[in-house]
């Protein structure tokens, strides 16, 4: 299998496939991922999916990072499926307010206004990358430029589940409440991660593409009730 | 039949650990797991546990608990305070508490201190592991530390031979640590300088520092350019624009964008977890091979029980 660099760690690897956060690379990352998953390799306690690298993590007893190597290079390179696999998400957001509480200050920053803000974040179809930071986190993008900006200079102690936040140019929603140092333009009523005892359902998958509309809140206060309903 | 033990104080963060919670990280669910994973395993060997049982975890100051059976228990730490029904007992070793005994552990020593009862802790699994995840709200008891009034579940046991632990085995407490780790995957993108700073300067831990990660003070280093999120192991020593180290602990989360200077070695990451505020830390800095074959040396003898074990 082909990729441009392979860092060994003690009881670790990352295995890196370009650079930027490109759509054709994040692919090769979860083929690699897809391909690893399938042998079943002893020793092998993880797989995590960047943008552009794959995280191994190993027990470190059995399988060295130098024998994730030996293996990754015999392999050939995965099928890349160019549809995708993912299928179109709508999230419905009530953006700005007190859902919402960087979006005026973002939209200053950015010389326009809130309206302005919301039609180019609703404007774009986003490709989810990745999972992670929290359970069911999807790491989104890419974000127009003329409303990227950088994470906050100090992140906040608690985000609220829902919120939907931008960081440079990705795009996110905090699943859970946790500390967070995105900008927070919104946030949704669905929720992203519904723990059962079959296993954790996750609303986004990696290869999704999702599109945001914008709801008021009478809609966000219904379509929340809706949701603990279930 | 199940019993269970009664959380009466929960001390100031308890809960329940064990070796983390693998396989699910690619969809955001942290490791979690016992910050001290040494201990843990000398924990769970000294009531005759496999090592993969789940323990309870106290935070500088620990819980009271009432047993609702006989059964074995062992305290495992750097010299905690612990009492049964008042009266001190010795840590390190297999001690058998009586039915409605109340254990007391109002001090952990070092940072930590780890309760084994025969048998582990029994609350349900999620996702493969009985550990507690603070972030993603899983695992332990409703995935939050203890409060009075919880009830953790335990089997009854036959008592086993009592055991300590072999001198070399035994925690001691390092307040100036030093900390083998390995280049990490950003080494490249810092100056010489910078690797210098890191490997040969002394920093001291911070208030703020959790089951998450240290965070250091000392001299800044420059911090390189973020990069794109990605996995990180724990030990991973990261490097925020601010240019002062943190270092990830087992509870870490599954994705980062800081620079990797450098990943500290398995066999120094347990002491690590026991580190307090004020507490100083060190690194040197040791090749992967060297690294690699001295860690595999180390999991080998950790779990034999015969090779950490003593008679009492």
């Amino acid at each position: 299998m082909r990729y441009s660099r392979f860092a060994l760690g003690e009881t670790s690897a990352h295995v890196y496939f370009g650079e930027g956060i490109d759509q054709k690379i994040n692919r090769r990352v979860h083929a690699a991922a897809a391909q690893l998953r399938a042998m079943g390799l002893g020793g092998v306690l993880d797989l995590v999916p960047g943008y552009t690298s794959l995280y191994i993590e190993l027990d470190g007893r059995r399988t060295t990072a130098g024998d994730v190597q030996r293996i990754v290079d015999e392999l050939p390179d995965p099928p890349i499926d160019e549809a995708g696999p993912g299928s179109l998400v709508e999230i419905p957001v009530c953006y700005g307010g007190r859902f919402g509480p960087d979006l005026e200050p973002l939209a200053n920053e950015s010389d326009m206004t809130a309206r302005d803000v919301i039609d180019l974040h609703c404007a774009h179809e986003y490709d989810v990358f990745f999972m992670g930071f929290t359970p069911g986190f999807a790491f989104m993008g890419t974000v127009d430029d003329r409303i990227a900006r950088p994470r906050l200079a100090v992140p906040r102690q608690a985000v609220p589940a829902g919120s939907l936040g931008i960081a440079g140019n990705q795009t996110g929603i905090y699943p859970v409440k946790s500390p967070g140092g995105w900008r927070l333009i919104g946030m949704t009523p669905l929720q992203m991660v519904v723990m059962s005892p079959a296993g954790p359902r996750m609303l986004l998958q990696p290869g999704d593409r999702v599109r945001f509309h914008s709801i008021s809140e009478e809609e966000f206060s219904r379509q929340r009730l809706e949701c603990a309903a279930h | 039949m199940t019993e269970a033990i009664e959380v009466l104080r929960p001390g100031a963060r308890t809960a329940v650990q064990d070796l983390g919670r693998f396989g699910y990280q690619h969809l955001g669910f942290g490791a979690s797991g016992a910050a001290d994973q040494r201990s843990l395993v000398l924990a769970n060997q000294l009531v005759g546990n496999d090592v993969r049982a789940a323990v309870i975890e106290a935070t500088v100051q620990g819980p009271r608990l009432r047993f609702p059976i006989q059964c074995q228990v062992a305290i495992v730490g750097c010299d905690p305070m612990a009492a049964v029904n008042g009266e001190a007992v010795r840590s390190n070793q297999t001690i058998l508490v009586m039915a409605g005994d109340i254990l007391d552990l109002p001090r952990t020593g070092a940072a930590r201190a780890y309760i084994a009862v025969a048998g582990g802790i029994l609350v349900t699994p999620i996702l493969g592991s009985r550990s507690t995840d603070l972030v993603g709200g899983i695992g332990g008891v409703d995935g939050r530390s203890l409060r009075a009034g919880d009830l953790l579940p335990i089997a009854q046991r036959l008592p086993l031979r009592p055991w300590t632990l072999q001198p070399r085995w035994m925690p001691r407490k390092r307040s100036d640590l030093i900390a083998r780790a390995v280049a990490g995957p950003q080494a490249d993108m810092f100056s010489a300088d910078s690797m210098a700073g890191l490997f040969g300067s002394r920093f001291v831990v911070q208030p703020g520092s959790d089951s998450m990660g240290l965070r250091l003070d000392g001299p800044a280093l420059q911090p390189p350019s973020q990069i794109l999120s990605e996995g990180q192991p724990a030990g991973s020593v990261e490097i925020p624009p601010s240019g002062l180290p943190i270092v990830l602990l087992p509870g870490r989360q599954t994705v980062g964008g800081y620079a990797k200077a450098a990943v500290v070695s398995r066999v120094d990451l347990p002491d690590l977890g026991q580190l307090m505020p004020g507490d100083s830390i060190s690194f040197e800095l040791v090749g992967l091979d060297q690294a690699v074959e001295a860690g595999r040396q180390w999991m080998d003898e950790l779990f034999d029980p015969s090779r950490t074990l003593a008679s009492l």
